[in-house]
């Protein structure tokens, strides 16, 4: 058994949704344990409530989804979902039993990221699931640079400067002495830039200039 | 029917003998009366002219004429006798006439001799006596005699008066007047003058007077003649006896009569007239003869009574003719609704003696056994000696023996599964005579038996199978989630470890939870491989054409029905290609499904009750089949649903019955789905689809 490394992922949020109190505990610690926080649901009625009313913060995510839950079956959610709109960057991952792989195979087909197979649930679950993580915020980004490069091409070339220089880890200050304007001009511009590009920090600049 | 259809072939000699041995001896009364009636045939071929109209017009002929012959034989002779009587009578009273007549004119000679004899002896008036009492005495009727002497001027009649005549001589003596006139009467005519009159105490008298004129004197002798003494005297007692004689006058009254106690009965009466003289007297006789009898006499009386016995024979005969044809009709129509009985009763019905042999068989059980009954009669049964033995113990408690079931041989060679029951026949005398046997082939019955046991064999085993899938799968999923849990946690536990940094690998807590965790992965593999198993062992899915599975399932689905007449209809597209499926767990799976539906019908009226299998490609989908089951019974609630879809597979029956979910767990293991709505005409309709062997 090798050391796995640190997999803290930064953007993705991981939901678990399975009836069964012990799995989502066991696999909570196991997420845990890697350094993955996963949140758990036990409706899948509830989650999918909580899903369509936007309570959930938008972003990638995985959803490991239970497939057999009374009242609803995660093929059931899966598909309503699908109704619902499921963005790219949301994946679903089925837990299922041997069978209904015949099944998920078919979900698969439909447009699931991947399945795992009860009761085999050790690091290669975690590998999966953060596979799947990593695949979400790959989407996520590139979709967010889409995004960017529509909004981008709006900003001025001053913009355009004090982006750069923030990115660089610049003080208004220090941008202000630079460009010869006043500390004022340069607030006025970044507060500018931040609203033509719906962020909030200069971390969030980072990645969008990064093309 | 059997028997007279066999007698057209039957063989002569040996066969013919024993027929009619049997026949003779009685050894069964069935056959004795068919016998009977094929050889009364001959007879009744001879006699069939007098049936129809016929039958009836000659016996009442022959009667009608016998009474006829014998009322005109009776008719005549009474109008022979009757103009006997009246010939009799007439010549007998013209006789008796001729005797009056002759005594009448005898009298008158004998007076005239007298009157001439007194003339000639000098008028000697003892002379006169003498002759006129001579006279008297030979005519007993004559009352008095006188002699009338004409004086001229002293009317002094000279009167002489008979001896014996004394009652009559007085009355007449007082007559004077008369005999006066009566001599007048003579006088004037110069001859004979008669006179009648009646006396009211002594009935009617004649006066005869005669004269001759023999001189100047005037001289008449006058005789009294009672008419009452005169008939006296003149008819013989044999003839008054019988006949009521009067002498009339030609007004009708009655001058004297023969005997006063005779009385004619007036059927033979006779008037005749009596000239003497001037005078005419009509004498009339009226015979005390009744009409003459119509049976006149014992002779008679004896042929009429013949012809009555004759008559009532014929009639008894008829009778008797008639009551047996009727009889024989009733007989021969009895035998022909036994015949027709026992053609068309599909149960085999046998005879035999006490010795096995068989005496008689009927057109079923020829049938039965594909033999002619010339081919079976007077064979001996086959496996008699059980059957017989074992009749014989019951036979005597005379109770019908219960069913016997045995293995008979066709002609062909075929066996025939056959249930017995036997009943001994007795003759007069009690005695046991033989059996009789009512044979059922009960060979379809016994196939249709195993057929069901087979199929219940087949299922039994399927619903173990499927029980055991749907156990395992229970299992599987329940012992997959804390198997899951362990595994987790374990694999937690190690990561944590491994995150406390050096050599966390080899450390002995870690090694311990790698094998905790393997063995918990251990386990799920073995739940996977029992899985494996009974799946390995369940259905083989091939190509089964579903048309002709449900054509020969359809008689196993009318031995659930609770009645035979039940309403199924098939409604199949025979353009429908094969499908793929397990042969038994689709049969199961309809099986199923029709028990359900006859069970949901099961208060409805029957005429109401109808089960619908149809098949059919849906429109969007060419590729796959839809079978569904209707009934017309009060339909399901949505529970049904609820049931089908549920997730969770349970064992336990529900209000369903264990039906729905065998039919579930059936058609899931054939990547099928059970599927309930409500049929058109209200029912419950339940379909499933299957994959057609096209796709690829």
């Amino acid at each position: 058994m090798t050391t796995h490394e640190k997999s803290q992922s930064k953007g993705a949020r991981l939901y678990l949704v399975d009836d069964d109190e012990f799995i989502r505990d066991s696999l909570g610690a196991l997420f845990r344990s890697r350094n993955v926080s996963s949140e758990g649901f036990a409706d899948p009625r509830q989650f999918l409530a909580l899903w369509r009313t936007g309570g959930m913060k938008d972003g990638p995510a995985v959803f490991l989804l239970d497939v057999r839950m009374p009242g609803m079956s995660g093929f059931e959610l899966f598909e309503h979902l699908k109704k619902l709109g499921l963005p790219a960057h949301n994946l679903v991952i089925f837990l299922t039993a041997h069978g209904e792989i015949s099944m998920a195979v078919e979900a698969i087909k439909a447009g699931a990221y991947d399945f795992l197979e009860k009761p085999f649930s050790d690091n290669r679950l975690v590998d999966k699931v953060i596979a799947g993580m990593r695949h979400a915020e790959t989407v996520f980004a590139s979709e967010e640079r889409d995004r960017l490069q529509a909004n981008g091409e709006a900003l001025t070339v001053r913009e355009l400067e004090i982006a750069e220089r923030i990115v660089a880890g610049k003080t208004n200050k220090v941008i202000a002495e630079e460009l010869f304007i006043s500390v004022r001009t340069v607030e006025v511009h970044r507060a500018k830039l931040f609203y033509k590009l719906n962020i909030k920090s200069a971390v969030e600049l980072v990645p969008l200039l990064k093309k | 029917m059997a028997r007279i259809a066999g007698k057209k072939n039957r063989p002569t000699g040996r066969c013919q003998r024993e027929r009619w041995h049997r026949l003779l001896f009685g050894v069964n009364e069935g056959q004795c009366i068919s016998e009977i009636l094929a050889k009364s045939e001959c007879f009744l071929r001879l006699r069939s002219f007098t049936s129809g109209p016929l039958r009836l017009v000659i016996p009442l002929g022959v009667i009608c004429f016998i009474v006829a012959v014998t009322g005109a034989l009776l008719l005549v002779s009474q109008n022979l006798e009757h103009a006997r009587q009246e010939r009799q009578l007439v010549s007998d009273t013209l006789w008796a006439e001729q005797a009056v007549i002759f005594e009448l004119q005898r009298v008158v000679e004998a007076l005239q001799s007298l009157e001439r004899d007194y003339a000639l002896s000098s008028q000697s008036e003892k002379y006169f006596h003498v002759r006129a009492a001579a006279i008297m005495q030979r005519s007993p009727e004559i009352g008095r005699i006188l002699l009338w002497q004409d004086h001229g001027d002293n009317d002094k009649p000279y009167v002489m008066m008979s001896e014996g005549g004394g009652g009559a001589g007085d009355v007449h003596a007082t007559n004077d007047n008369e005999m006066r006139t009566a001599a007048r009467k003579a006088e004037t005519l110069r001859g004979l003058g008669v006179s009648v009159f009646q006396d009211a105490n002594h009935g009617a008298y004649m006066l005869l007077a005669v004269t001759t004129f023999a001189d100047s004197t005037r001289q008449v002798v006058v005789a009294s003649v009672s008419l009452d003494k005169l008939l006296a005297s003149t008819i013989p007692w044999w003839f008054a006896h019988q006949t009521q004689l009067t002498l009339e006058d030609f007004e009708g009254n009655v001058l004297a009569t023969r005997d006063p106690h005779v009385f004619g009965k007036s059927v033979y009466t006779h008037r005749l007239a009596a000239p003497f003289a001037d005078q005419t007297l009509y004498l009339d006789a009226n015979s005390t003869l009744g009409p003459p009898s119509l049976i006149p006499n014992v002779l008679t009386l004896a042929v009429v009574g013949m012809s009555i016995l004759l008559a009532w024979t014929v009639y008894a005969l008829w009778r008797d003719l008639a009551w047996r044809t009727m009889a024989e009709k009733r007989l021969r129509s009895q035998q022909a609704f036994r015949e027709a009985m026992e053609a068309s009763t599909i149960t085999g019905m046998r005879a035999t003696d006490t010795a096995g042999v068989i005496t008689y068989v009927n057109q079923a059980y020829c049938s039965m056994l594909g033999r002619s009954p010339d081919e079976l009669i007077g064979t001996r049964i086959e496996g008699s000696r059980g059957e017989l033995t074992g009749c014989d113990a019951k036979a005597e408690a005379g109770a019908v023996q219960k069913a016997l079931e045995i293995r008979l041989t066709r002609s062909d060679g075929a066996p025939i599964d056959v249930a017995i029951f036997e009943a001994p026949m007795r003759d007069v005398t009690g005695a046991i005579s033989g059996y009789m046997a009512s044979v059922l082939d009960v060979t379809e019955q016994k196939r249709n038996a195993s057929l069901l046991s087979a199929q219940n064999e087949r299922v039994n085993r399927l619903s173990r199978l499927i029980t055991m899938g749907e156990m395992t799968s229970a299992l599987a999923h329940e012992m997959n989630q804390p198997l899951t849990a362990i595994n987790s946690y374990l694999s937690a536990g190690k990561n944590l470890l491994e995150a406390t940094g050096h050599d966390a690998e080899h450390s002995e807590a870690y090694q311990m939870l790698e094998k905790a965790r393997y063995q918990a992965e251990r386990a799920g593999l073995v739940i996977r491989r029992i899985r494996q198993f009974v799946h390995k062992s369940g259905p083989v899915p091939g190509p089964v054409d579903m048309t002709q599975l449900i054509t020969e399932l359809l008689p196993l689905v009318r031995l659930q029905a609770p009645r035979p007449d039940s309403d199924i209809v098939l409604d199949l597209d025979a353009a429908c290609p094969s499908v793929i499926g397990d042969r038994v767990l689709l049969e199961q799976v309809l099986l199923n499904l029709t028990r359900n539906a006859f069970e949901a019908m099961a208060t409805w009226p029957s005429a109401d009750q109808r089960v619908i299998i149809a098949m059919r490609s849906p429109e969007d989908d060419q590729q796959s089949v839809v079978i569904e089951v209707q009934d017309s019974g009060p339909g399901l609630g949505e529970e049904a649903n609820t049931i089908l879809s549920s997730s969770f597979t349970s064992t336990k029956a529900d209000g369903m019955g264990l039906g729905l979910s065998v039919c579930r767990t059936a058609l899931e293991l054939l990547d099928s789905r059970l599927v309930y709505a409500k049929s058109p005409a209200g029912g419950a309709s339940f379909q499933f689809r299957l994959r057609s062997t096209s796709v690829q």
